[in-house]
């Protein structure tokens, strides 16, 4: 599929899969058209020309709208991602009636939730200003799991937040995803999570797919990523050798 | 529809607010019980004319022999409902083009903000006097009349919101989730116009007392209903300014700054408000 | 070695619908001159309380009681005339979300000349530093950058520029609230490059929740919950820590497995250890009044097992 605004092309000529079940990551500078990919993917965005499909099934104008539930995302910013004006225990419960819930199971199905993502009851009554951002990424990540969708993409969900919830989100992702089977793409920067958790990976450059494998292969593609990456590791010896070339200023 | 505890906060939420909502509790009670609390039949002409202030007659009388007291009283109900009713109308009438065209772009868009600006440009003042000489005088269509020059700058600024709401994500987020788009129009979008739609209902209130006063002082209100408007016209123009009465004309005046005041209060921004943007 | 700041029983409360929220408990710490210092903890714990309340940047929206000592003047309960001469000269903010912190509809170089107007340096002078200044912080083509708006910078830019401004009057003491938030790694190293040399011999107090950023300080303390749990040498705490809270978090980093700590039982922490309802080692004597444990190097911990080991 092509992808343009205007006269930038930002996606060029990409085809590829997503596997059920598998955890796929999308890497690539800052401007690669990982995000926009992802948007494509997920049906918010349209490609200028080219198609996306859904196990076989391409989309079309009638079909969109009834499946696209199956292909859920959650966004990078917690802000703005729950209506500020509306309670949290009410955004769960509006995804929970689109689901099927009962009127009479509202309350006990939003109990059980809250159990299992690890959510306070006591943030149910709050809007979503006076919550962290970890909370609402849980909230969110709630609400998307919801439907046990097929496909669940990521947009670099916890760069916003720090190491410890980081790992709590991911550990929900991965639980949850794993009971439905569901394929989970990652759009990151965080190349321990790319080693450690993905199964296949696709290093995306000026808007084409350089590499797609397994981290280790892709690893001999994407050298300079990597290497930044491995570098950063050793800011310390970056900075004294700063130091002791002189580079200080002075005005 | 609306948050309970938003509109709460929007009547009490900080002593600003709490001193507008007294003064306006007290006019409501007014306009409600205006037989009960006017002393005199406004319209009975039993009295001498042009006395002055005195303990029968707290506002004395006009060149008719009317108690004045008693028509300041009995007109807030004119003045009240022109604001109140015609303020609603702008709103909804605002609020509909607004959210239709932030929300469905297009054409659709176009056609409405257009539409909109051409209104825009109208020029209120002489188009109202022309309509109402036309129409007549009368309290219906003043407030069409009101309704139909001043809906266009809410829809602007409702337009402009729905634009700012339609960007975030959790909009795109209940798309995924196949949430219809009346659903998302009128429980999300609509939700985060609140405070815009709340304060403009204030604004509006004013401005349509403002303009019916305006066009009672040019003996465009409505004869039978005598508004605070339509009496400062009579004080003119019946004798009072020349008398010296400022009573007459500075009381109704008075009124109709006061509620201005107490709905402006109202609309006042708070940032200790628990839903501002983080 | 001096102390820059001096801060004692610290409290930082904000009012809110239910009561007030203790964003800093009782914080003793002390800065000296010349170091550098990640704050680390995660989002809530009070890291950029702290940075902001140094620069009594919540006189007007918080509760402040305690002290704060900056090269001798109190700033909790200052007048607005001193806090205004000491921000800026002496000691200097480099906000979160550099995009946000510039002003959208001025040049990126007058918005640097304004710290240096200031301080009454006349105009043609001021742009002269302000496009040094940009040189210094790697902008080859200075005077570009000097004219040209905020939205026509990335990330990385933006981020540099908004250091230039904090540190054009080169400060005693420069606060950067999460300087690498969202940078890709590569923009990542050049960002701290330059933040590190452009503090070279002053203090640098880096709020932080990346690790690998925080290697490049001295000194790492680590907040939880309003009080400071760890304070200590980089290596030791970076890497052998004391605290089982500090422990908890490296070992949720993605290198070492991604090991969540507990969910938290309670919002409102009670008298004892903040982190007693999370932690695997909670024993009755938890419930109390924990205070610092300081060993012979200066390393401090909030538990009283460290103590003992």
């Amino acid at each position: 599929m092509v992808f343009g605004r205007k006269h930038t092309i930002v996606l060029d000529g990409i085809s590829m899969s997503f596997d059920r079940g598998k955890i796929t990551a999308l890497i690539g500078n800052s401007g690669c058209g990982k995000t926009t990919l992802s948007k494509i993917a997920t049906g918010i965005t349209d490609p200028s020309s080219g198609t996306v499909s859904l196990d076989g099934v391409p989309f079309t104008e009638d079909n969109f709208r009834e499946n696209r539930w199956q292909i859920q995302m959650v966004f990078q910013h917690p802000e703005g991602a729950l209506n500020p004006r509306i309670k949290i225990e009410d955004s769960i419960k509006e995804v929970l009636r689109k689901v099927g819930c009962p009127g009479n199971r509202l309350n006990e199905r939003m109990d059980e939730i809250c159990a299992e993502m690890g959510i306070q009851p006591e943030l149910l009554k709050r809007y979503p200003n006076q919550i962290s951002g970890g909370e609402i990424q849980r909230i969110v990540l709630a609400r998307v799991m919801m439907f046990q969708p097929r496909y669940l993409f990521l947009d670099e969900p916890t760069s916003m937040l720090d190491p410890s919830v980081q790992a709590n989100i991911f550990g929900l992702i991965l639980k949850k995803t794993r009971k439905f089977n569901s394929g989970v793409v990652i759009v990151t920067h965080d190349l321990d999570i790319v080693s450690n958790l993905a199964d296949n990976v696709a290093f995306l450059e000026n808007g084409r797919i350089q590499a797609y494998g397994t981290a280790e292969e892709v690893r001999k593609v994407a050298t300079d990523l990597f290497e930044s990456w491995d570098r950063q590791k050793n800011m310390r010896r970056i900075t004294s050798e700063c130091h002791l070339a002189g580079d200080s200023q002075r005005i | 529809m609306m948050d309970t505890s938003y509109i709460v906060y929007f009547l009490f939420g900080n002593k600003r607010k709490i001193f507008g909502t007294s003064i306006i509790v007290v006019m409501m009670l007014i306009t409600i019980f205006a037989e009960q609390i006017a002393p005199y039949d406004p319209l009975a002409m039993d009295f001498k004319p042009f006395l002055s202030p005195s303990t029968e007659h707290w506002l004395g009388t006009d060149n008719l022999g009317q108690d004045i007291y008693s028509q300041l009283i009995m007109s807030s109900r004119t003045s009240l409902s022109i604001g109140l009713i015609a303020a609603t109308m702008v709103v909804f009438v605002g609020l509909t083009f607004g959210l239709i065209a932030g929300y469905k772009s297009g054409i659709i868009e176009n056609t409405l903000m257009g539409t909109t600006d051409l209104f825009i440009l109208i020029p209120s003042l002489p188009l109202t006097i022309i309509l109402i000489s036309y129409m007549g005088p009368s309290v219906y269509n003043i407030i069409i009349v009101i309704t139909l020059l001043s809906w266009c700058g809410t829809a602007r600024i409702v337009h402009s919101r729905v634009l700012q709401v339609k960007e975030q994500s959790f909009i795109e987020s209940a798309r995924m989730m196949a949430f219809s788009d009346r659903h998302i129009m009128f429980k999300h979008i609509l939700k985060n116009t609140e405070d815009v739609l709340l304060a403009r209902w204030c604004l509006a209130i004013v401005a349509a007392m403002m303009a019916e006063a305006g066009l009672a002082f040019l003996g465009l209100g409505d004869p039978f209903h005598v508004s605070w408007g339509g009496m400062i016209t009579d004080a003119f123009s019946n004798g009072g300014y020349v008398r010296g009465m400022w009573w007459w004309y500075v009381m109704p005046g008075a009124m109709i700054s006061l509620v201005a005041l107490a709905f402006f209060m109202l609309a006042s921004f708070d940032k200790d408000h628990i839903y501002v943007e983080a | 070695m001096e102390t820059l700041v001096e801060i004692r029983r610290l409290n930082v409360i904000f009012p809110t619908f239910d009561g007030g929220f203790r964003a800093i408990k009782d914080l003793d710490m002390d800065i000296y001159s010349g170091d550098k210092i990640a704050v680390m903890g995660e989002s809530g714990c009070g890291k950029s309380v702290l940075g902001h309340s140094i620069m009594g940047l919540l006189a007007d929206i918080s509760l402040t009681t305690g002290s704060i000592l900056f090269m001798g003047k109190e700033i909790v309960g200052a007048k607005r005339s001193t806090l205004i001469s000491l921000r800026g000269s002496k000691v200097a903010l480099v906000p979160q979300s550099p995009s946000t912190a510039l002003d959208p509809v001025m040049k990126v170089g007058t918005q640097i000349d304004e710290m240096f107007w200031k301080e009454g340096v006349p105009r043609k002078e001021a742009s002269e530093r302000s496009k040094k200044k940009l040189e210094a912080l790697g902008f080859k083509d200075s005077d570009a950058i000097y004219s040209t708006y905020p939205h026509r910078l990335s990330g990385g830019m933006c981020e540099r520029a908004v250091i230039a401004m904090g540190t054009a009057l080169n400060p005693e003491l420069v606060i950067a609230d999460e300087p690498t938030k969202g940078l890709d790694p590569a923009i990542k190293i050049e960002t701290l490059k330059k933040l590190y040399t452009s503090c070279a011999d002053k203090t640098l107090m880096m709020i932080t929740h990346d690790y690998y950023a925080a290697h490049i300080c001295n000194r790492v303390c680590i907040m939880y919950r309003g009080e400071m749990v760890e304070d200590g040498n980089w290596r030791e705490v970076l890497t052998n820590p004391s605290h089982p809270y500090v422990r908890g978090l490296w070992s949720s980093l993605p290198k070492n497995g991604m090991v969540p700590i507990n969910d938290p039982l309670r919002i409102v922490p009670g008298e004892g250890c903040g982190f007693g309802d999370r932690c695997g080692s909670y024993s009755e004597r938890c419930n109390g009044k924990q205070d610092m444990v300081t060993d012979s190097n200066g390393h401090c911990v909030r538990c009283w097992r460290a103590g003992i080991e």
